[in-house]
C-alpha cells in the first residue's frame, strides 16, 4: 500500500508558543503546541499526560513496566523519521511531539484494524463492554468498518485461570499487562506469554494456576476483557454501575476504593488510586468483602427480649428498645453499682463512632471499662495486607476508647464469666462468634445491650439488639496503620431499619444525658477535630478522597 | 387544616340595587381540567357575569411530565420516542423537529431522499393535525357531521403512517442524520392515492361550513385579534396567519429543502375565530399540493448519512464484523456527542413555530433541552380573545386556537 | 423581504332566505345524503380486523433460533436503551455453548411504548417486535410478561447467521495447559 503523501510539516519551532525554561532537573518540550515542563526520564506519554492530552495506549500502564508492544501510543516527533511510541520514548529537551497528525490517526486507525482482526464478536456476553478500551479506542479512533472477511483464528475461552479469574484467549490483545503485574507486583510469576505470532497465548504453567492474593488486579487492568472477576462475572453491566469512592474496611491498610453500586446493591468493588496508600492496587480478600453484606442475615429492625427474662426477643421500635437499654443499664448500675457494666467497642468501626462511643458509654453512662479486641490474622505482606485486620486501630486509639488490646477484653470477659460484670454493651463486635467467651458465661448477665449490622450470635443471645448500618451504608473516617484518615462513603441506604452507629450511641447516650446535637457524621467528626489534637484542623471536607495524615504526639 | 375551622363567608345580606341589581354577583367556575371542549386537561378559571366572560386565567401543568429534564438524562437518540408526546396529533413533524435539532447542532445535512421523506411526513401531520381539529372543533359548536368526515380522511392517512413508521400515533420515525426505515413498497402511491382525492373531501368541508350561515355566526367577529398583539403575545401558526401575519417558517427560515416547494402562505383579515378556520382550511390544501411536488421529486438514494459513528450499522454488519459490533454498541451506551455549543432550531409544525433549543456541553446527553411549543404560547391569547365575549362563545375561541395539552405541559 | 401571504375569501351574510337558515341545512343535507350510497368506511371490530403493516410495531417478543436456542445472550443493550425502562434483566452462565444467557428476562408491557428501540439495538436479533396489539390483565402483575411467556410470543426465528455455531460445535469451553 502507497504511503498517503504527507503536507510537509512547517520547520520547527512554529511561531505558537515558546519552550519554556527549565531547571537542571527537568526538560521542556512541545506537545501539540502546548509548552510542557517535566522531570527528566518522564517518557512522552506521561508528559503528554502532564499536559492533558490522551495519547491512546492498551499495554502502557503506570504502575508496571514498560512494554512498549501495543503501539497505539505511537506519536510523531520532529527530525525523527517515524513514528515512535510516546510510552517508551523520553522526554527531551526541546522535542516537538505531534499527538494529532494524519498520520498519527491514519496509524492508530490501522492498529485498531489490527487488533480487531482476530478479536471475537463477543461485546454482547463480555463483561467488559462499557469499559473496554478496545470499544473507547475503536469508537474513538477506528475507521468503524471492518474490511475484514476471512475467519478468525480461534482460541480456548472461558476457562479457570485461576481460583476466581476467568480467561479468554480470543479476546486477549497479548499487552503483557497481566504478565507484568504478576512479575512486578505481586511477585509470584504464574503467568508467561506461550507460542509466537497470532498463536500467541497468556497462561499459566503446569500446577500454578493463578491463585495469588492479589489476582483480581489482572482483570482490573486487563485492558479488554480477556481476564474476567468470577464473582462478578455477569452480574452488572457496568454502564449501570455508579462508583463511589471510599475505604477499604478489611485491615490496617485502608486501600482507596470505588464501590460500584446499583439497585441498592455493591456489586464489586475495585481499587482506586491513592499513591499514599494502595497505590493502584487491592487485594482479593478486599474485593469480595462486600460479600458478606448479602450473605450474611441481617438484622432488619431493633429487637428486644420480652420483660420477663427468658423469654424469646421480639421486635421492638427503636424508642422502645432504646428506652429498654437504658433502663437495663441504669437498673444494674443501680443493683450492683457501676463497677458491674462494662462495654466492648469494634475498632472495625469509625472514627465517628468511637468518638461517640466513648462520649455515649464512658461519660454519659458511666461505664468504667471499655475493651477494644484486637483482630490478628497471619502477617503483613509485602505489598498491602496487613496482620492488623481491624482498619480503625489507630483511630480507636486515638479519638476512642483506646488502641486494642486483648488483655482487657480478656478481663472483661473473665469478669463477665465470673459474674462481676452484669451488663455489658457491644458495639459491632461478636464475642460469642469469635470463641472469646461461652454462651452459658454470656447468659450470666443481667443485661447484654448488641449494637451490630448483622445477627450474629452474640446479637441473638442479647437482651437487646440494635441494628446497625454494614460497610458501605454510612459515612466516617478510618485512620490506617500509617495515620492516614480516610473518609468511607456511604453508597447504599440503609437496610431496613438499620441506622449509623454514631447515631444509635447518641439517641443511647441521650437517655444518660448525653448533651451534643451531633447531627451528622461530619458534625461528629468537627468534634472529634475540636477536641483531638490529632485531628486538628480536619474535617470531612478537607479529607477529599485521598485523605490526611492525622498529627501523632 | 385551619381553612377548614375557619368560618364561612358571610352571605349577602341586602339584595343589591341599582346597576348592580342588573350585574349581580360574579361567579368563578372551573371550566376543566376534564371538559369536552377543552381537548385535553386544560383547565380555564372563568369569571363570570351571568354570561359574560369577565377573566380567564388559563391552569396548565395537568399533564406535565418532565420532559425537558428528562432529557439531560438520556443520549439524544432515546429522546425521539418523548417528541411523539408532545404534539401527539403531529407527531412525525415533532420527530423531525427534534432530530433537525441535534443535526443543526452536530453540522448533519441528511441525503436528499431523507428530506424529501421528512417533507412528506411533516405534511401528512399537518394535515392530519388540521383535521382532527376541524372534526372536533366543529362538534364543539355543535356540527357533528364534519367530524366524520374529517375522521374518515384522518383514518386513511393514520393508514399511511402506520405502513409507513409500523405505528399510528406513537411513530418515532426519525433518526439523528436519517430515517428509521426507507418507504415500504407501494407507500408512495397509497400517498399519491390520498393526494388525488383529497381536495374533494376539502371541498365538501368547504361546502358544510364555510358559508354556511349557523358556522359563520359562531365564528364570525369572535375571538378576535389584532396582528400587533398577537405578535406581542408570541403567537405563530395559524393562530398569526389569521390576523393577517405571513409568517410561516417553511418560507422564512426553510429547513429540509422546503425552498424548492411551491406553495402559498394563506392568511386572514379579521383575526378572528373564521379567519383561523379558513387559514388552516386553505393550508390542508397547500400542504396537499406540497405532498403532490414531493412526491414527484422524491430522489432515489440513500436515508441515512455515511457515518458509522452516529447510524447505527446493518443487522448482518453487526452480527458478523467486530467493528460494527463495537460502533453499535458505543452508540447505544454513548450515544454520540456534538461539539460544545448551543442552537435554535425551529419548523412550522401544524399549532405553528415549535423550536427545540439545544445546550450541548460535549457530553452524550444534552446539557439543557427546551422545548418552545406552539400551544402554550397560544393559550395566552384565551384571555384577549374571550374576555367580554359570551361563554358559550369561548368555547370557539379555545377551539379555533387548537392547542394541544401534551406540547402545552411537555 | 417580508413575506407575501395570500388573503383568504371570507364569505359573507346573504340575503333573506339565507337568513332562514334553510339554504345550509338542505346543502348540509344534501352532502350527507351523498354519502349513503358511498362505500362504507367502517369495520366491525372485532369481527373484522385492519390488515397490520409487515413492520408493525406491536408487543416485543423474544425468538428462538432453528435449534430452539434462546438467541438472547443477556447484553443489556435494550434494558440500557429502553426510554420506559420497561424491560428487566437478570444474565447467568451457561455452561455449554454461548457463556451467558438471560435468567430473568421481563418486559412490563404497562410500561412498554412499542417505540421499537430494543428491536433496532439488539446485537443478536433476538427480540423483534410482534403484530401483537391486544394485551389484557386484570391486574399489574399479570402484565409483566416473563421470559417463557416473551419466547411462547416470539417462537422460533431461523437466522441465516449463525454467529455462535463454532461454539455450540464445540459444545463447551476450552482447556489450555
Amino acid at each position: 500500500m502507497a504511503e498517503p503523501k504527507e503536507p510537509q510539516q512547517p520547520p520547527s519551532p512554529p511561531p505558537g508558543p515558546a519552550l519554556p525554561a527549565a531547571g537542571p532537573d527537568d526538560v521542556s518540550l512541545l506537545i501539540d503546541d502546548r509548552p510542557v515542563v517535566v522531570r527528566k526520564g518522564t517518557t512522552v506519554l506521561q508528559a503528554a499526560e502532564q499536559a492533558g492530552l490522551l495519547v491512546p495506549h492498551y499495554c502502557y500502564h503506570a504502575g508496571l513496566s514498560i512494554a512498549g508492544n501495543c503501539r497505539m501510543c505511537l506519536v510523531e516527533i520532529e527530525k525523527a523519521p517515524k513514528l515512535q511510541i510516546g510510552c517508551a520514548t523520553a522526554a527531551a529537551q526541546g522535542m516537538v511531539v505531534r499527538t494529532q497528525t494524519a498520520r498519527v490517526k491514519s496509524t492508530r486507525e490501522a492498529i485498531m484494524e489490527f487488533l480487531l482482526i482476530n478479536h471475537p464478536l463477543d461485546c454482547p456476553i463480555c463483561d467488559q463492554a462499557g469499559e473496554c478500551r478496545l470499544q473507547q479506542y475503536e469508537a474513538a479512533y477506528g475507521a468503524g468498518r471492518s474490511r475484514f472477511n476471512e475467519e478468525k483464528v480461534h482460541f480456548p475461552k472461558r476457562y479457570d485461570i485461576g481460583r476466581n479469574v476467568v480467561f479468554d484467549a480470543e479476546r486477549c490483545i497479548k499487552c503483557t499487562r497481566c504478565v507484568r503485574f504478576c512479575d512486578e507486583v505481586s511477585k509470584t510469576h504464574e503467568l508467561a506469554l506461550f507460542d509466537r505470532g497470532d498463536h500467541a497465548i497468556i497462561g499459566t504453567f503446569p500446577g500454578r494456576p493463578l491463585d495469588n492474593p492479589y489476582s483480581g488486579n489482572t482483570v482490573d487492568i486487563c485492558p479488554v476483557g480477556a481476564l474476567t472477576w468470577k464473582p462478578f462475572r455477569f452480574r452488572a453491566r457496568v454502564w449501570f454501575l455508579r462508583d463511589v469512592p471510599s475505604a477499604c474496611a478489611g485491615c490496617a491498610r485502608g486501600c482507596s476504593v470505588n464501590l460500584a453500586t446499583y439497585n441498592n446493591r455493591i456489586h464489586r468493588i475495585t481499587p482506586r488510586q491513592n499513591m499514599q496508600v494502595n497505590r493502584f492496587w487491592i487485594c482479593d480478600a478486599g474485593r469480595e468483602s462486600h460479600a458478606p453484606l448479602s450473605e450474611r442475615p441481617r438484622l432488619a429492625g431493633p429487637r428486644a427480649l420480652a420483660a420477663c427474662k427468658g423469654g424469646p426477643q421480639q421486635e421492638a421500635a427503636w424508642e422502645e428498645a432504646l428506652d429498654r437499654a437504658a433502663e437495663l443499664l441504669r437498673e444494674t448500675a443501680k443493683a450492683h453499682g457501676s463497677g458491674a457494666l462494662a462495654g466492648i467497642v469494634s475498632a472495625r468501626l469509625s472514627v465517628e463512632d468511637l468518638h461517640l462511643a466513648r462520649k455515649a458509654l464512658s461519660e454519659a453512662a458511666g461505664i468504667p471499662r471499655l475493651g477494644v479486641p484486637p483482630h490478628v490474622e497471619g502477617e503483613d505482606d509485602h505489598l498491602l495486607i496487613r496482620r492488623d485486620r481491624t482498619p480503625n486501630a489507630k483511630g480507636a486509639a486515638l479519638a476512642g476508647p483506646g488502641a486494642p488490646h486483648a488483655g482487657r477484653v480478656k478481663e472483661i470477659l473473665e469478669d463477665v464469666a465470673a459474674g462481676r460484670v452484669r451488663a455489658l454493651v457491644v458495639v459491632g463486635e461478636d464475642p460469642l462468634g469469635d470463641g472469646l467467651i461461652d454462651a452459658a458465661a454470656l447468659g450470666r448477665l443481667d443485661a447484654l445491650i448488641v449494637i451490630d449490622w448483622w445477627k450474629s450470635p452474640t446479637a441473638e443471645a442479647a437482651h437487646v439488639a440494635l441494628p446497625s448500618c454494614g460497610y458501605g451504608e454510612c459515612e466516617g473516617v478510618l485512620v490506617n496503620f500509617e495515620g492516614r484518615a480516610q473518609r468511607m462513603r456511604a453508597a447504599l441506604r440503609p437496610w431496613a431499619e438499620a441506622e449509623p452507629t454514631w447515631r444509635i450511641l447518641r439517641e443511647l447516650g441521650r437517655r444518660f444525658g448525653l448533651a451534643g446535637e451531633y447531627p451528622t457524621a461530619s458534625a461528629v467528626f468537627d468534634e472529634v477535630a475540636a477536641t483531638v489534637p490529632a485531628f486538628a484542623g480536619l474535617s470531612h471536607r478537607a479529607l477529599g478522597g485521598l485523605g490526611a495524615v492525622v498529627k501523632e504526639a | 387544616m385551619d381553612s377548614a375551622s375557619a368560618p364561612p363567608p358571610p352571605m349577602p345580606s341586602e339584595v343589591p340595587r341599582g346597576e348592580d341589581a342588573l350585574h349581580g354577583e360574579r361567579m368563578v367556575i372551573n371550566m376543566g381540567p376534564s371538559h369536552p371542549s377543552t381537548h385535553g386537561v386544560l383547565r380555564l378559571v372563568l369569571t363570570l357575569d351571568g354570561e359574560v366572560v369577565k377573566a380567564v386565567q388559563p391552569h396548565v401543568g395537568y399533564l406535565h411530565r418532565g420532559m425537558e429534564k428528562i432529557a439531560e438524562n438520556m443520549t439524544y437518540h432515546q429522546f425521539i420516542p418523548y417528541t411523539d408526546r408532545l404534539d401527539y396529533l403531529a407527531p412525525l413533524s415533532n420527530n423531525v423537529a427534534y432530530v433537525l435539532a441535534v443535526e443543526k447542532l452536530m453540522g448533519i445535512t441528511v441525503p436528499p431522499r431523507a428530506q424529501v421523506i421528512r417533507v412528506i411526513c411533516c405534511e401528512i401531520a399537518r394535515i392530519s393535525a388540521h383535521l382532527l381539529w376541524l372534526g372536533t372543533g366543529a362538534l364543539d359548536l355543535g356540527a357533528a357531521t364534519v367530524f366524520f368526515h374529517t375522521f374518515r380522511e384522518r383514518e386513511t392517512l393514520y393508514n399511511i403512517i402506520e405502513s409507513l413508521t409500523g405505528t399510528r400515533l406513537t411513530t418515532t420515525y426519525t433518526r439523528v442524520g436519517g430515517l428509521m426505515n426507507d418507504l415500504p413498497a407501494g407507500w408512495t402511491g397509497q400517498v399519491r392515492s390520498f393526494v388525488e382525492a383529497f381536495p374533494k373531501a376539502l371541498d365538501e368541508l368547504d361546502a358544510l361550513l364555510t358559508g354556511n350561515r349557523i358556522w359563520m355566526k359562531r365564528t364570525q367577529g369572535i375571538g378576535r385579534i389584532g396582528a400587533a398583539q398577537a405578535i406581542g403575545l408570541g403567537l405563530t401558526g395559524p393562530n398569526l396567519r389569521g390576523c393577517g401575519v405571513a409568517y410561516d417558517v417553511r418560507k422564512t427560515e426553510p429547513y429540509s429543502g422546503y425552498e424548492a416547494y411551491e406553495f402559498e402562505v394563506p392568511i386572514g383579515s379579521e383575526g378572528d375565530a373564521y379567519d383561523r378556520y379558513l387559514v388552516r382550511l386553505a393550508e390542508m390544501r397547500q400542504s396537499s399540493r406540497i405532498l403532490d411536488q414531493a412526491l414527484r421529486m422524491l430522489p432515489e438514494g440513500p436515508i441515512n448519512i455515511d457515518d458509522p459513528k452516529v447510524i447505527l450499522p446493518k443487522k448482518d454488519r453487526v452480527l458478523t464484523k467486530m467493528e460494527e459490533l463495537i460502533e453499535q454498541f458505543m452508540i447505544v451506551t454513548e450515544g454520540f456527542k456534538p461539539p460544545a455549543g448551543e442552537i435554535y432550531h425551529a419548523i412550522e409544525a401544524p399549532k405553528g413555530e415549535l423550536g427545540f433549543y439545544l445546550r450541548s456541553e460535549g457530553g452524550k446527553s444534552p446539557y439543557r433541552l427546551k422545548i418552545r411549543s406552539p400551544s402554550f404560547i397560544s393559550l395566552q391569547a384565551i384571555e384577549t380573545m374571550a374576555v367580554g365575549g359570551l361563554l358559550s362563545d369561548l368555547i370557539a375561541v379555545v377551539a379555533s386556537l387548537d392547542p394541544v395539552m401534551g406540547e402545552v405541559d411537555r | 423581504m417580508p413575506l407575501k401571504g395570500t388573503p383568504v375569501k371570507r364569505a359573507a351574510h346573504a340575503g333573506l332566505l339565507a337568513a332562514t337558515y334553510l339554504p345550509s341545512i338542505l346543502k348540509g343535507m344534501w352532502i350527507t345524503l351523498r354519502h349513503i350510497f358511498r362505500r362504507k368506511v367502517t369495520m366491525q371490530y372485532p369481527e373484522e380486523t385492519w390488515k397490520l403493516p409487515d413492520n408493525y410495531r406491536g408487543l416485543p417478543a423474544l425468538v428462538r433460533d432453528d435449534q430452539a436456542r434462546v438467541k438472547c445472550v443477556a447484553c443489556f443493550l435494550c434494558e440500557y436503551v429502553c426510554p420506559p425502562k420497561a424491560i428487566h434483566i437478570e444474565a447467568q452462565e451457561i455452561p455449554t455453548g454461548v457463556e451467558k444467557g438471560p435468567k430473568v428476562f421481563d418486559i412490563n408491557m404497562l410500561r412498554c411504548i412499542m417505540c421499537g428501540y430494543c428491536e433496532e439495538v439488539c446485537p443478536e436479533q433476538a427480540i423483534f417486535l410482534t403484530k401483537e396489539y391486544t394485551t389484557v390483565g386484570v391486574n399489574r402483575e399479570e402484565m409483566i410478561y416473563h421470559k417463557d411467556r416473551l419466547l411462547e410470543m416470539g417462537g422460533i426465528r431461523p437466522d441465516p447467521i449463525k454467529k455462535w455455531a463454532h461454539l455450540t460445535a464445540e459444545a463447551g469451553s476450552g482447556t489450555h495447559r
